[in-house]
Formats: structure tokens, C-alpha cells, sequence
């Protein structure tokens, strides 16, 4: 037992305590290792099969919980099943993962996580909206940006004019709660409904939902055929006559409540929106395509729209630190949690604001960021390595390569252009018609559209 | 009214039309394959001195149509090259057995063991060509070389009384120079022969008005040769390629595809617009969109292939991603490894996925690349056995990788001393004559090997300065890369 003289911080005792688990594990027994929300580590050992574990074998563990972890071994760092009051509750867990990163190894036990967080477990939590009950499938794409700034919502309110140009029932829902924005630019002058996103969480907590007034056409004419544009803004108009007190609603959006926490909320309050078109439109149609502006930054909200309401994600970035950083941190906690594979196949960058002139090509520009992406997205792919007896690769890795144009990584471009800075929409109509719009995201308008309108590759539901 | 071809229908296309050989030495160009790629218009004027390729992209192809007087009229009309119809064209140098046109393999090593200069040789060669009657009297060219030493005078009164008496009759003398990587096994001789090659053709291009060199030569033998003389530098001014975009790729199949004899061919021409037959009545020109136009291309690629790898768009487009992955690290694809992955897909779709929609199979096509990329190794392991020698070491390992791991591995598999011995392995034989190949040209330094292997596309690095190798090379070699999820194996 040797006490090292450097303090143990967060990040070294969880490979440590995996450390121990897999050790525990090689005895036959399934093993859970459960961090709790201070990051303290107990190791649940599973001996009800096994007719339980020697007595000096408990002593040993405990021992090196405590010695190696420190301040981040819990209380009473080794427990057993067989001495627990309601095993069954913990072990069988919906939110313990496998470990992703030791497999099961021949006549060893399994090890497990459980990450017990105060936020952000939702992005542990990876699932595919299903069909719908009717067969149809309604397509939910959220467009993310780690940094704000980024011109997201403008391509979010380009994309959805496009879509509704091509036939689409189109749904935008203003996630953006800290700083909302869709709403208003999407809108064109149509008069945005009397409530919003926050109107929905808050009343529906209390059952009070019924006739809402949560979405609204808005004044876009799509050039052809039968397409529709909607929008769900953040905040609604209000009534006249009462104040409308955003903050204070805000403020009262992230609690839990009984029998559903945020993200079940925030789930019921997009369908309900969805509902809702269905409902209030001319036509009758639910919306096939729904945009999900979500906010930026390592937040819960974006969490469960990426982690679970959507089918595609974009992920927005410009080439730079903050941006790789980001993602780098985002990307290792799916990782980490076992959701690489269920998050990967979601996901594809999106490069905005591209510069394009003599002095600062697109291709370099480009091809810097696509290396960028592709070592932040390598966590999320699999390590393609030859078995070591044969030498051989194992055929049928999802390992895409830095060229691969159809990967996740591979970035889909906006060009910048300074023409677009501060536009002000109200005040400048048919301003996604002009030339330099049009060049600008002229790719990125054809190729989300068919990432968009494409079904996703697995669909097991929530 | 033309019925669409249905799935079979398209594989007897395909597997009919498709070169069974794909093998450049054994598959000759003929009236009905010679495919015109706008890009290579470049390449075939008289005046481009030096075409640069690497392996099959058609180097040896355009050297022998050039060589035939009715595949030059083709290529004059479909690229609108009068100058192309009139000319001599002699062989300068070339992988068929020619002692009279010029030295061979073991003729040059002896040449150059007695200290010859290449410039004269290839002088004597030209001389040669231009029918200088004395040197017909010698059937050695040492004796050759040395009559050329020894009359400067006679030498230069004969090259211009060709070239008088060529614009007197308005033509060109063209003497073409192929196959440099079988001049000589030592790189550094290689790249001597090379130079005097390129020194005798630009001496003609600034000395003469009708008397011209084109010497197809692969871009690191161009980039090694020694341009050490006067205005070298407008050679590589002036140098063309052969490279492939996708459009030249897809239309290169669609050629195959509606000229190919039989009633399917017949019907796919109906069904895909407006083919021309040629001025000699031998081919049928595809129209400009099959031929050029990316969009036709894909949607009349998405009626053979299905328009996704998968089950749709997420899975990723059909028509960039067979190209995408058959690129080398120059972002290359030889239309040879395209027609060979296409071949292989028809055979593996007729064999696990005959009764698919589709002509091809995505699963057939992934099958294609990979059997594409084993033989582009191959290809590569015989035009330079030191490339496999140098990357074999490196299987098992895992991409992106550093350099200095690299060069880790290298010594460890003492690659210096593996390639001195290979290098004096076909140094002392002499019956390997005709498989004479390049090695590196640095072989005692890592660092240059890795430079090397970059030029030649087989290795690329990443801006933060690891290398990396392109999937064509990558898996055939048994190189992994690195990725954050380990596997489940079973």
C-alpha cells in the first residue's frame, strides 16, 4: 500500500477505481461501480450466484478502495449484493452501462458503471426516436453549436424555408430558452402564437396544458407544392393585459416532477408542439421534418435534444480551440458512457462560417478542419486494430477515414459571408433569395436536406 | 420507346464490357476502348515534353496509341489535334524488346558499368531514329554511342536535315520514351538515364521545329531526375499530367459500357441520350453528359449501382464513395483499380446478392474496392519491392502514426540492411533482365524513405505532422487505426 504524496483528484480515481472493479470482477463476479454526485466510488459486488465472496477477499478490496481513491472512495467503499436491502433496484438500473472500456473478458465477471450526476446525465442516455404509431416517421433534426455565435439559428431558418420549399410539413421548436431567437426570424411578420416552449413545460407539470397556443404558421410561402413552415418559439407573445414574466417561468423549466424528470418533459413538450400543427393547420398534416434549434454549451437542454429527440444532430463549429475543445469534452463522455456506437451514426459537423478568398482558401481552410474533427470524432469510432495472434484486421470496423466524405466528421460548409452579419429579417424581406445567401449555403441546404430526409440507421425507441 | 435495362441485364453490360485483364501490359488500346478524358488533351499535344502519371493512369496506354497510326486519327479528331496527323513517331524507350530502336535492360546496365553518357546514348537513339545511315552499320549501340562521341559534326548535320526536310513536308519527328522504371535497377542510375532523356528532349525543343520528345514518366522519377542543365526549369513549366477525375472515371465506364458489341450495349445507348459514332465509324462517343457532367453521371450510375452504400443517403453516396475509396494519398484513383473494382462487384453481386434490384450490390462493391486494393499492392510490390519491404514492417500497427515510431519500427526490422540486400539481390542477377525495378533513392535515411513514400501517394501526413495511410494501402497491408472503442470481439 503505497500512499502517493501527490493529493488524488477526479479525473485519476475513476480509471483507478475501474482499475479495482476489473480486478474484482476476475474472480467471476459481477461487479457495478457507482459514482455518486460528489464523485465518490462504491463497488457493488454481486455474490448472490456465487454463494459469496471469502471473507479476506472483502477485506483486500476494501483496502484498496480506500487506499487508492482517497477523498473519492465512498463511506463504505465495497458492498456486497447479497448483504444489500434492495439490490435488485440498483443492479438492475436502466442507467448502469457496460464498461466500454474493458469487454468482458473469458470466465470473468462484468463490469458496470452508474454515473449518479445533478445534471448531464442525459447525455449518457442515447436513444432513437421511433416511428410513429402509423407507420410514418416524423424526421427530428437538432442543430447544435458548442460556442454560440455561430450563425446556427440563420441556417436553421434557411434550412427550414428550404425544406418547406421541397413539400415538407416543416416544425421549427426554438429550444434556445436562455436566448431565444428562431422564433422572431423564422416568423416573417406573421404574429408569433400567444405561447411558448416555457408555457408548455410549466402548465403541462401542473396539467394544465389544454389549449395552449404553442405554435403558429409562419408567413413563408413555400414556392411549390403542398409545403408548410411552422414555428414554436421559446416565448410566446403573451397577453395583452398581463405581463409575460419569461424569467420567472425560465427559472421553474429544469425542475423534475413526479413520475417524469427533464428530459421526459421536455420530450412531451416538443410532440406536443408536433401535436398541435396537426391540430391548428389548414391541412391536418403532422410535420415530417422537425428542427430543433438548440442551445449552446454543455447544457441539459441540448443534452436531451441530441441524446435522445433527434435522429440527426448537426454539429456546428468553426476551426478553432474552443470549438475542438468543446466537442473533445462532449465526444469523451458519450464515450466514456458506453454511447459511442448508439451516437455516432446521429452525428455530422457542420463547418460555418468558412472564409473563401485568395488569402484564406476554402480547401486549406477545410481540410484543417477536417482533420480537427476527425481526431475529436476518433473517440466515437472504433479502434480498428489486427487481432494479435493473426495479424489481421477484422473486417466491418466504423472506423471512416479522414476523406471520407459521407463520415460524421467530414465537415458540410456555410460560407461566411459578412453580407449576413446582424441581418436584421423583419427589415429585410426575401433575404434568403439573394445570390450570396444562396452561394453560401447552397451546399449545406442540399446535403442536410438528404441527411435529414433519410431514416436513421437504427430506430429502437426511448 | 427503350425498355430500361433490368439488373441482370446491366451485369452482362458490365461483365462483357469491363477488361477481364486489367493488367496495362497485356490490355492494348484499341479503336473501340480509346477513351478520350478531356484532361488529357494536355497530355497528347506534341509540344508536352514531359507527361507525368503514376501507375495506371494510362501512361503506357496513350505510348502505344500514339504509336498507331489509326488510334493517333482518333485521338486527333475527338481532341481536335491536327498536329497529331502529322507525325513520325518512333519508340524512344519502352518495355518491348526493340534492339534495334533501342538498348535494353542489360545492354544499358552494361553502358552504363563502361561509363557512357546517358546524353549521348539517347543522342544515338534519336540519331537512330532520324535514320542516320552510319549508325545503322552497327548493331551494338556501344559501337553506336561512340561513332556519336566521336562525329559531333555528322550527329547535329543529321538532325537537321530531318528537321529541314520534316517542315518541308510539314510533319514531325516524335520519339516517345515509356517504362523508365525498368531502365535500371540502382535509382541513382535510373535517374541519370532519366535526366540525359530530359536534357536530349529539351536540347530538341529549343534547337529544332519539328523534331520532338514526349516521355511519359511517373512524378517522383520526374521529381528525382537531375535537371542540372540550361533552362531545365521549362520542362517542369511545361509538364502535363495524367490524372483522373471522377467524371473522366464514370465516363471512362460508360464508354466501356456503349462500346461493347451486342444487344444490351445497343440499348443502353438508346436509353442514355444521343451517342455519335466517330468519323471512322469504329466507336460510339458518348454524349457530353455521360461523358462530363457529374449530375447525369450519378443518376445514371444510381440505376446500376442504387444511389447509397446502404440503406440510404446516411449511408453515403455511391458515386463519390467508390472513387473516394480507391484514392491514394495524392488523392488519385488509377482508372485500372476502378474498372477492377466494378468487375469484382458484378461478380460478387452475381454470387451472394444475384437477386438484388440493382445490377450491383453496395456489399459487392466494398468487396470491389478491397480486392482493388490488394491488387493495387501487388501492383505497387512489383513496380517497387522496396514499398512493401518498408510498410510491411509497420502491419499490425495502428494509423495515425508518428514518425519517429516509424522509424522505431524500421530499425528494429533493420530495413537499411533488408534493402541493401535486396538491391544487391537483382544487382547480381542477370537473368532478371526484364523485371528490372526502381528502388528507393535514399534507402539509408528514414526521414527521405518516409518523403519518398508520400510522393508516391502510399503514405500521407497529417498537418500535425503524424502519418497516416490512405485506405487503399491501409488495409491491404494490415494497418489499423486508431479509434476511442474497442472492439467486441465474437
Amino acid at each position: 500500500m503505497n500512499l502517493s504524496p501527490v493529493p488524488i483528484r477526479f479525473d485519476e480515481a475513476r480509471p483507478r477505481a475501474r482499475a479495482i472493479a476489473y480486478d474484482a470482477a476476475a474472480d467471476g463476479v459481477d461487479v457495478l461501480l457507482v459514482r455518486d454526485v460528489l464523485g465518490r466510488f462504491t463497488l457493488v459486488v454481486d455474490d448472490r450466484a456465487s454463494g459469496g465472496v471469502l471473507a479476506d477477499r472483502v477485506v483486500a478490496l476494501n483496502g484498496r478502495l480506500a487506499a487508492e481513491l482517497e477523498p473519492y472512495a465512498a463511506e463504505r467503499p465495497l458492498l456486497l449484493a447479497s448483504e444489500l436491502f434492495s439490490a435488485d433496484d440498483l443492479l438492475g438500473s436502466e442507467r448502469a452501462q457496460p464498461d466500454p472500456l474493458h469487454p468482458r473478458a473469458e470466465g470473468h465477471g462484468g463490469v458496470r458503471l452508474l454515473d449518479n450526476t445533478v445534471v448531464g446525465e442525459d447525455w449518457a442516455q442515447v436513444s432513437t426516436p421511433a416511428v410513429e404509431s402509423d407507420g410514418s416517421r416524423t424526421h427530428r433534426t437538432a442543430l447544435y453549436g458548442f460556442k454560440g455565435g455561430v450563425g446556427r439559428t440563420t441556417a436553421t431558418a434557411l434550412l427550414a424555408r428550404h425544406l418547406a420549399d421541397q413539400g415538407h410539413v416543416v416544425l421549427v421548436v426554438d429550444l434556445d430558452l436562455e436566448s431565444p431567437g428562431a422564433g422572431p426570424l423564422l416568423a416573417s411578420g406573421a404574429l408569433l402564437p400567444r405561447h411558448g416552449i416555457v408555457d408548455q413545460l410549466i402548465e403541462s407539470a401542473l396539467d394544465n396544458a389544454d389549449g395552449l397556443e404553442v405554435v403558429a404558421p409562419t408567413r413563408y410561402m413555400p414556392r411549390a407544392g403542398r409545403g408548410e413552415l411552422w414555428v414554436a418559439p421559446a416565448r410566446g407573445r403573451g397577453s395583452q393585459g398581463t405581463p409575460y414574466s419569461y424569467v420567472d417561468k425560465l427559472n421553474r423549466v429544469y425542475a423534475d416532477i413526479p413520475g417524469m424528470d427533464f428530459a421526459d418533459r421536455l420530450a412531451a413538450a416538443v410532440r406536443a408542439c408536433e401535436d398541435a400543427v396537426a391540430r391548428e393547420g389548414e391541412s391536418g398534416r403532422r410535420p415530417d421534418v422537425v428542427l430543433l434549434d438548440s442551445r449552446a454549451g454543455i447544457h441539459d437542454i441540448a443534452a436531451v435534444a441530441i441524446s435522445r429527440l433527434c435522429d440527426l444532430a448537426l454539429l456546428f463549429g468553426a476551426d478553432n480551440r474552443q470549438t475542438w475543445g468543446g466537442y473533445g469534452d462532449l465526444f469523451a463522455a458519450w464515450q466514456s458512457s458506453g454511447q459511442a456506437a448508439a451516437i455516432r451514426e446521429k452525428l455530422r459537423m457542420v463547418a460555418s462560417m468558412v472564409p473563401d478568398s485568395p488569402q484564406r482558401p476554402m480547401g486549406a481552410y477545410l481540410e484543417s478542419f477536417r482533420e480537427h474533427s476527425w481526431e475529436c470524432f476518433s473517440v466515437l469510432y472504433d479502434n480498428d486494430e489486427p487481432e494479435p495472434e493473426t495479424g489481421l484486421l477484422v473486417p466491418g470496423a466504423f472506423s471512416p477515414s479522414l476523406e471520407d466524405d459521407s463520415a460524421p466528421h467530414h465537415p458540410i460548409p456555410i460560407l461566411f459571408d459578412p453580407g449576413l452579419v446582424g441581418l436584421d429579417a423583419d427589415s429585410a424581406p426575401g433575404w434568403q433569395d439573394r445570390a450570396f445567401v444562396q452561394a453560401a449555403y447552397g451546399e449545406f441546404l442540399t446535403t442536410s436536406t438528404l441527411l435529414i430526409t433519410a431514416d436513421p440507421q437504427s430506430d429502437e425507441g426511448p | 420507346m427503350t425498355t430500361a435495362l433490368g439488373a441482370e441485364e446491366y451485369r452482362e453490360v458490365l461483365s462483357a464490357a469491363l477488361p477481364e485483364a486489367t493488367d496495362a501490359d497485356t490490355l492494348l488500346p484499341n479503336v473501340h476502348t480509346l477513351f478520350t478524358p478531356d484532361s488529357h488533351r494536355v497530355a497528347l499535344y506534341v509540344d508536352s515534353t514531359v507527361v507525368r502519371g503514376g501507375r495506371g493512369v494510362g501512361k503506357t496506354f496513350w505510348y502505344r496509341s500514339l504509336l498507331d497510326k489509326t488510334l493517333r486519327e482518333v485521338a486527333a479528331e475527338e481532341y481536335g489535334i491536327e498536329r497529331l496527323r502529322r507525325l513520325t513517331v518512333s519508340p524512344g524507350y519502352g518495355v518491348a524488346v526493340e534492339p534495334d530502336l533501342y538498348p535494353g535492360t542489360g545492354v544499358l546496365r552494361q553502358l552504363v558499368d563502361d561509363g557512357v553518357r546517358p546524353y549521348d546514348l539517347w543522342y544515338a537513339v534519336l540519331l537512330s531514329a532520324l535514320g542516320q545511315p552510319e549508325l545503322h552499320a552497327f548493331p551494338e549501340w556501344r559501337d553506336r554511342v561512340t561513332w556519336v562521341r566521336a562525329n559531333p559534326g555528322a550527329a547535329e548535320r543529321t538532325v537537321r536535315h530531318a528537321d529541314q526536310e520534316a517542315q518541308r513536308d510539314g510533319t514531325t519527328h516524335l520519339i516517345i520514351f515509356d517504362a523508365l522504371e525498368h531502365l535500371h535497377r540502382l535509382r541513382a542510375q535510373a535517374d541519370r538515364l532519366v535526366s540525359g532523356i530530359l536534357e536530349l528532349a529539351l536540347a530538341m525543343r529549343l534547337g529544332t521545329r519539328n523534331i520532338r520528345c514526349k516521355v511519359f514518366i511517373r512524378p517522383d522519377m520526374f521529381d528525382g531526375a537531375l535537371l542540372h542543365f540550361p533552362d531545365a526549369s521549362k520542362l517542369t513549366a511545361n509538364a502535363a499530367s495524367l490524372t483522373w477525375s471522377n467524371t473522366n472515371l464514370y465516363g471512362l465506364l460508360f464508354h466501356y459500357m456503349g462500346n461493347h458489341d451486342g444487344e444490351h450495349a445497343e440499348r443502353f445507348r438508346r436509353l442514355t441520350g444521343d451517342w455519335e459514332a466517330d468519323a471512322f465509324g469504329s466507336r460510339h462517343i458518348p454524349p457530353a453528359l455521360l461523358r462530363g457532367d457529374e449530375r447525369s453521371q450519378a443518376e445514371q450510375f444510381a440505376l446500376i449501382a442504387g444511389a447509397y452504400m446502404g440503406a440510404n443517403y446516411r449511408k453515403g453516396n455511391t458515386y463519390t464513395w467508390l472513387p473516394n475509396h480507391l484514392m491514394d494519398g495524392v488523392e488519385q484513383v488509377s482508372p485500372r483499380s476502378f474498372l477492377s473494382a466494378l468487375n469484382k462487384a458484378v461478380t460478387e453481386t452475381r454470387g451472394r446478392y444475384a437477386g438484388h434490384e440493382y445490377a450491383l450490390h453496395h456489399e459487392g462493391i466494398r468487396r470491389g474496392v478491397q480486392t482493388a486494393s490488394e491488387a493495387r499492392v501487388r501492383e505497387v510490390g512489383e513496380d517497387m519491392p522496396w514499398v512493401r519491404l518498408a510498410v510491411e514492417p509497420l502491419a499490425g500497427r495502428q494509423v495515425p502514426i508518428e514518425q519517429d515510431t516509424v522509424t522505431e519500427m524500421w530499425n528494429e526490422a533493420r530495413l537499411v540492411d533488408v534493402l541493401h540486400r535486396e538491391a544487391e539481390r537483382y544487382g547480381a542477377g542477370g537473368e532478371e533482365d526484364t523485371l528490372v525495378r526502381t528502388g528507393p533513392r535514399y534507402p539509408d535515411d528514414p526521414a527521405r524513405l518516409i518523403e519518398e513514400l508520400i510522393a508516391l501517394g502510399v503514405m500521407r501526413r497529417r498537418r500535425d505532422g503524424r502519418l497516416d495511410l490512405p485506405d487503399v494501402y491501409r488495409i491491404a497491408f494490415n494497418i489499423g487505426r486508431k479509434g476511442g472503442v474497442p472492439r467486441v470481439v465474437g
